[in-house]
């Protein structure tokens, strides 16, 4: 693509003359906001280690998967930072047809920094000026769309984080079978909540569900039907982590072996999981160059085994 | 164009700006709105689950892991504590690693190429994440640059080409600008409408916006050179005119590819040439036909590569990127202004572009994406060695590294055998390589001038690398960085030596391969043994070992030596332990010991079979042995390696038909030796690898010494063998707590092989004493030494290594070595006898038992039957024990002497001395020995005497008496010897309260009282007396009386009479006087009267001592 780069200086100064501030800074925005999805997604499927120390981690303070100064959720900061300022001059984005794109985007930050209420209020703003355009913008309507799956993905796996911490710092196991059964429903409630349950809305089975139907609205969009699908997929191994913290406990107070309520609602509840992600994975498939062999495709076979 | 606007230039620059503004505005919310936004995935753990691992571990078949289990023992455990929940963190770690690995190798499995050759990643997701607003063609406005750059353009050659100076045209960008465009000035094309437009509506502007790039990346420095002006101006009319040709032929074909690819050539040369335009001579840069001939050679010549139809079907245009053109253009630059004189020959820049498509596409590796960092590549070598690598003047020479690249592509083409591993390069990877290899080819063209085999050498030492890599199993593939280093070391080796590419016959004789190749096989089918499993990194053990090979051995030994001498190293049989890495010390010492032999005998090299008698002996040796010490056997194997080298000539027979090299055969002596087992509930010594290796050393070097060690028999064994478990069936018997070290054990061995090399009666076997079984005199001797110096009693750890040490070299050196029979063993029985009670924990000290065993000597001299007769030398030792034990008690070091005396005594009497019966015998010399120690030992009222006499005292009296029995056997009748001391000790006894006695007296008057007593018998006899309180034996009250005058004297004089020569003569004088008498009291009274008168005037200073000795003195 064309970038204006022969003439840097001139281009600056033309569109500050002429008041092209708010699309600078919807340029910045954008900019840094891939920046740190790049980063968050690279760390995700990038590199093997993308684990999380859990003696340390605190769902409350807990940042996208990398620490330090590299962490993604600076560049969201700083992305939030700048649409801001963009949608001060509301005006000329709507007059430039793109004030959908800067409330969808503003509408990610939120959901990215876990300012979930903001994110919902941003992306009803987003619908609205999306419909008002002049043209369709068929990836910000999708994913404004979609958000709520996305938050409660997020949501389900703050919950997962908030488990492991608890577990982690329990310095004492039950020791008799009342306090260890009143212990587990604990868990189970826990389980129910956050991740799944027969009525279809824990937090993981609302992620599903709307995703799924966001993939329905743009069934032409590969590219969409691939983020909705990986998203899908990336609620589901915060399911099956949920499930490993049950599997491991239920192996320390050995009732995997016995014949126990507990273990029947384990199992029957594992089932459940490998038959939701035996529906999503042949989608994954479908969207990937080379199909089954494709390496992203594997990894999360890999990831999701059960 | 037209020049007639100057006089607007005002006017045209703020429309000018308004068009822009607008646009620019316009297009960057359009491109704002289009812009790829890259959308992040809700937050999830990217690690794999416990859960996810105990089911893979769990699932057989060929989707499942459960396989692995069985081969990986790490694994089994940890996925038994994963069931139990009892990981630790790194355990943890550890198991989902497994996880991890063996989940990517399965699913790899049988589908391995296809996975492989996609090339897609998992990183390639990141990429589709990024997401656009519309799809391709669905934009419902037009791009930016459909908005701008036409504009741009436009308002670009007006304003810069035709309003000079409106925007300061003296800067060095304006100029550089303006000599661009007016190179388009010099084009004169025919008045053809289509022509102009194309020239003034597309190509120009095409061209200008890529000048206007490139010039804006470019410093004021370089764009305000005038040579550099000069070369802009040339570029543009040079790419322009071809340019137009091209569009404008009749055959031309897609006009924007041209013009594409035009504008791309002229932004890489003007991009680039900066550099080289400053700094060049004038040559090539100074006048506008140079200037020409540059751009014609250059970038034109590129364009005719770029867009003409080669001779071959790769097609540059599908692989060139932006980046990769400017990298060749710099190259291509650099080249021509290294060799300006390029630009006139006929060989150029061109011919090397157009040569390694050719090569890339003659090697058949279908890799069309490689040319362009290859062409890089072999300009940027060009450039600064243009005559070593081709002969421009000779159109028909090929340029050498045209000929290296086509040889590695062919190599790395060559498909592997079916079903082989060959490591899969990258792009990256295969350039790395190229670049690598063409630096070789560089520095050493005979890599690619010199053939073996047919092909060069460069071909050669990639195929060989290659074919070894097959080797390699699936599942333990090296890392690039691993085979590259082997192709370096491999080169290197070769280039010292291209011995090493010639064909060799190994192993059956229809087995031919490159000495290079057969390296290569030894060295991977030891690293890379499956039955070794993943102890150590391989890759890590192949590289060292592999640097090692070729470094150390290859690089001197190319030849069938050095691949013997590689043999030699990783056989199994020499057993270095390369689970554990690679040691270089080891490598290096079984390397010397190989050389040594080897090049001592080279014959060796080209008998297999020797080599393997020699080091496979050893290693079986070792095997049923039962030594289980790891590291031994490469140690054993470097000395048996080195003996050999000196003592090949020493062959031996070990079975029918079977020769053996007789270090080999002592190995295996010597370990059978040292390996057996006691048996339970015995010792034997215990060795550390050191241990083991020194004791072995020095027993090989004693048999390299004297092959009779091993070729001598006794009965079935070597005579080694026979010594060595003689020894050690000995040492079984030191109690526990007592045992020897390793070092006394060798000091042991050592004198043990001196003595029985000195004289092999040593292992005669006969029977001994009252033993009904036949044992060597070695074994009883050493049984009795080890049992002296570690007698069972002593049950706590005392290591007495130097007594040890002291005595058997007394016992091998001094009495085996003169007396090496049972006479010898006699001896030694003699000197740790209980009879000569010597105590040696204070040390051996030689000269104590010297004496006694030249007596015994002398005994046995003159009897031999003392050696094993009856009675024997032992049983009377053993009669004597317990007297001499009794005096032992006091006077610790007086056994040997008096058995001395006695064995004196006894040579020559025996025949009178010694009184046998059956079942029986009386040593007389024994029985008085016994009297005397009786009387000196018995308890009386103020204790035992003996600790009042002084050893010498004690052997006075015993060296008078056994001489005395010699020559009156009758002194023993009747107790007599005894009932004299007794008497005379009485009366002692009775008065030691009162007065210091003086021993001296007391062993005198016992001495002289013997003889006196033994004339009359009286003296033994009752006192006559009167007065009841002097009843005593005569003898007593004679002591007794002496005695008393004795105390009265020291009482009243101080004139001492104890003393020799004074005292005995006293005491001769006083028994004379008594004798002379009828031995009653009176007489006695009497004669001590008579003395008493006699010493009182020595007493009161009437006579000398000489006076007073010669009054005493019988003549008086």
């Amino acid at each position: 693509m064309f970038t204006l780069r022969f003439t840097p200086v001139l281009a600056f100064l033309l569109l500050f003359l002429n008041g092209c501030a708010h699309l600078v800074h919807l340029d910045r925005a954008q900019n840094a906001f891939n920046r740190g999805a790049t980063m968050e997604n690279t760390l995700a499927f990038g590199t093997a280690s993308t684990s999380v120390d859990l003696q340390t981690a605190n769902p409350n303070t807990f940042t996208s998967q990398g620490v330090g100064t590299l962490s993604p959720d600076l560049h969201y900061q700083l992305a939030y930072s700048e649409v801001g300022k963009a949608l001060k001059s509301e005006g000329p984005l709507k007059s430039d047809g793109v004030l959908g794109t800067a409330l969808m985007l503003r509408t990610l930050c939120e959901w990215k920094l876990g300012r979930y209420d903001e994110a919902r209020t941003s992306a009803g703003l987003a619908q609205k000026a999306l419909s008002d355009n002049k043209f369709r913008q068929p990836r910000d309507e999708a994913v404004v769309g979609a958000i709520e799956g996305l938050i409660s993905s997020e949501q389900a796996y703050n919950a997962l984080l908030a488990l492991r911490q608890k577990l982690a710092q329990q310095k004492t196991t039950p020791a008799d079978d009342v306090a260890r059964l009143r212990f587990f429903d604990e868990i189970r409630k826990h389980y129910n909540e956050n991740i799944s349950n027969l009525a279809g809305n824990g937090k993981v089975d609302n992620a599903l569900t709307v995703l799924a139907k966001a993939k329905e609205q743009i069934i032409a969009r590969q590219d969409l039907q691939l983020y909705f699908v990986l998203s899908q997929l990336a609620s589901m191994k915060t399911w099956l982590d949920e499930l490993n913290e049950i599997y491991l406990l239920i192996k320390t107070f050995g009732y995997a072996n016995a014949d126990n309520d507990l273990n029947r609602w384990f199992l029957s509840e594992n089932a459940r999981f490998a038959q939701k992600r035996d529906d999503v994975m042949p989608q994954l498939a479908i969207l990937l160059p080379g199909k089954e062999q494709h390496a992203n495709y594997k990894n999360w076979k890999m990831l999701l085994l059960n | 164009m037209a020049q007639q606007l100057a006089a607007e230039t005002i006017v045209f620059a703020i429309n000018a700006a308004i068009r822009l503004g607008k646009n620019f505005q316009r297009a960057y919310a359009n491109s704002i709105n289009g812009k790829s936004i890259v959308l992040p995935l809700p937050r999830f753990d990217g690690n794999p689950t416990i859960i996810s691992a105990d089911r893979f571990f769990q699932t057989p078949g060929e989707e499942g892991g459960k396989d692995f289990l069985t081969q990986i023992d790490h694994l089994q455990t940890l996925f038994n504590k994963s069931l139990n929940n009892t990981l630790s963190d790194q355990d943890r770690a550890t198991y989902l690693d497994y996880y991890r690995t063996l989940f990517a190798l399965v699913q790899k499995g049988a589908d391995d190429t296809q996975s492989q050759n996609t090339g897609i990643t998992n990183n390639d997701v990141v990429t589709l994440l990024k997401l656009r607003q519309w799809q391709k063609g669905e934009m419902p406005f037009p791009s930016a640059l459909q908005l701008v750059a036409g504009t741009i353009v436009e308002l670009g050659i007006d304003y810069f080409n035709q309003v000079p100076g409106a925007l300061n045209a003296n800067s060095s960008y304006g100029k550089a600008l303006k000599h661009f465009l007016s190179g388009f000035d010099n084009i004169s094309f025919a008045e053809n409408d289509h022509l102009q437009q194309t020239l003034a509506k597309e190509v120009i502007p095409q061209l200008f916006i890529g000048a206007a790039e490139s010039l804006s990346e470019l410093s004021a420095e370089i764009t305000g050179d005038e040579q550099f002006q000069l070369f802009i101006k040339a570029t543009a009319e040079g790419v322009a005119r071809d340019v137009l040709k091209r569009t404008s032929a009749p055959d031309a074909k897609n006009a924007n590819v041209t013009i594409h690819w035009g504008r791309m050539v002229v932004q890489s040369l003007i991009k680039n040439a900066g550099n080289y335009a400053f700094s060049s001579s004038a040559s090539l840069f100074g006048t506008n036909e140079a200037v020409s001939t540059l751009i014609n050679k250059t970038g034109i010549a590129l364009m005719s590569i770029i867009l003409d139809e080669g001779s071959t079907d790769i097609n540059l245009k599908q692989v060139l990127t932006v980046e990769s053109l400017d990298k060749i253009v710099r190259a291509a630059l650099t080249v021509v202004s290294e060799y300006p004189e390029l630009l006139s020959k006929n060989q150029g820049v061109k011919e090397i572009i157009a040569g390694v498509s050719e090569a890339v596409a003659e090697s058949g590796i279908q890799r069309p994406d490689l040319l362009p960092e290859i062409i890089r590549l072999v300009l940027e070598f060009t450039a600064s060695n243009l005559y070593r690598l081709w002969d421009v003047e000779d159109t028909s020479a090929k340029h050498l590294l045209l000929t290296a690249v086509e040889h590695i592509l062919r190599a790395l083409a060559k498909p592997p055998k079916t079903g082989a591993w060959r490591p899969q390069l990258s792009k990256s990877q295969i350039t790395e390589l190229i670049a690598d290899l063409l630096d070789e080819v560089v520095k050493n063209p005979a890599l690619v001038t010199n053939k073996v085999n047919q092909d060069s050498l460069l071909y050669e030492v990639l195929t060989a690398t290659f074919t070894a890599l097959e080797q390699v199993p699936k599942e333990q593939r090296l890392g690039w960085e691993v085979v590259e280093l082997l192709i370096q070391l491999n080169l290197r080796t070769v280039l010292r030596s291209k011995a090493v590419l010639s064909q060799i016959q190994w192993g059956s004789e229809e087995q031919t391969t490159t000495i290079l190749n057969k390296i290569l096989d030894l060295i991977f089918s030891v690293v890379f043994d499956e039955a070794d499993g993943a102890g150590v990194e391989k890759a890590k053990l192949f590289q060292d070992l592999f640097e090692y090979c070729m470094d150390v051995v290859v690089s001197e030994y190319p030849n069938r030596l050095g691949l013997v001498i590689i043999q030699v190293l990783v056989s199994k049989q020499t057993g270095i332990d390369f689970t554990e890495g690679f040691n270089r010390q080891i490598a290096d010492e079984i390397v010397e010991a190989a050389l040594i032999l080897l090049t001592q005998h080279p014959q060796l090299v080209s008998d297999d079979e020797a080599l393997q008698r020699i080091i496979g002996g050893v290693a079986e040796a070792l095997l049923t042995s039962g030594i289980h010490q790891p590291g031994l056997l490469p140690e054993i194997v470097r000395l048996v390696l080195i003996k050999t080298a000196d003592n090949i000539e020493l062959l031996f027979e070990a079975d029918r038909d079977k020769m053996e090299y007789l270090p080999v055969a002592a190995a295996r002596e010597i370990l059978h030796a040292l390996g057996a087992e006691p048996p339970e509930g015995r010792w034997k010594p215990r060795f550390t690898p050191e241990q083991l290796v020194s004791l072995f050393e020095f027993l090989l070097d004693e048999v390299v010494q004297n092959p009779a060690w091993v070729t001598d028999k006794v009965q079935q064994d070597s005579l080694l063998r026979e010594v060595l478990d003689l020894t050690l069936r000995a040492l079984q018997k030191v109690p526990a707590g007592q045992r020897l070290t390793a070092q006394t054990f060798e000091y042991v061995l050592e004198i043990v092989l001196r003595g029985v090399a000195r004289s092999k009666k040593l292992l005669e076997r006969i029977t001994w004493a009252s033993d009904t079984v036949e044992s060597s005199i070695l074994e009883r001797v050493l049984d009795l030494a080890l049992g002296s110096v570690f007698p069972p009693s002593e049950g706590g750890a005392v290591d007495k290594p130097k007594l040890l040490i002291d005595l058997l070299e007394y016992i091998f050196d001094v009495i085996l070595a003169e007396n090496p029979d049972a006479k010898g063993l006699a001896l030694v029985e003699l000197i740790l006898s209980d009879a000569a009670g010597i105590d040696f924990s204070k040390g051996f000290y030689s000269d104590v038992v010297e004496e006694l065993v030249e007596a015994a000597l002398m005994a046995i001299a003159s009897h031999p039957e003392l050696i094993n007769g009856t009675p024997s030398l032992r049983d009377i030792l053993g009669d004597s024990a317990p007297a001499i034990h009794l005096l032992g008690l006091d006077h610790p070091n007086i056994g040997p002497e008096i058995l001395s005396i006695l064995l004196e005594q006894s040579a020559g009497h025996l025949d009178t001395l010694l009184e046998v019966q059956p079942g029986h015998f009386r040593h007389l010399l024994v029985e008085a020995l016994q009297q005397m120690v009786l009387a000196f030992a018995a308890e009386r009222t103020n204790g035992r005497w003996t600790p009042r006499f002084t050893e010498e005292q004690v052997m006075d009296i015993v060296e008078f008496l056994l001489e005395g029995v010699v020559e009156n056997p009758d002194w023993i009748k009747d107790d007599f010897i005894f009932r004299v001391i007794d008497a005379i000790l009485i009366a002692f006894d009775q008065k030691v309260n009162q007065w210091r006695t003086p021993y001296i007296l007391v062993t005198l008057l016992i001495i002289e009282m013997m003889e006196v007593a033994a004339e009359d018998k009286g003296f033994l006899a009752k006192l006559k007396t009167d007065k009841p309180e002097n009843a005593s034996v005569t003898a007593t009250y004679v002591a007794l009386q002496l005695v008393n005058f004795l105390i009265r004297q020291d009482r009243n004089t101080q004139r001492t009479l104890t003393n020799p020569p004074i005292v005995d003569t006293m005491l001769e004088y006083y028994l004379d006087t008594v004798n002379q008498w009828d031995l009653s009291a009176a007489s006695i009274d009497k004669s001590i009267g008579q003395l008493q008168d006699i010493v009182d005037k020595f007493a009161l200073g009437e006579i000398s001592g000489e006076d007073l000795l010669d009054l005493l003195s019988p003549e008086s």
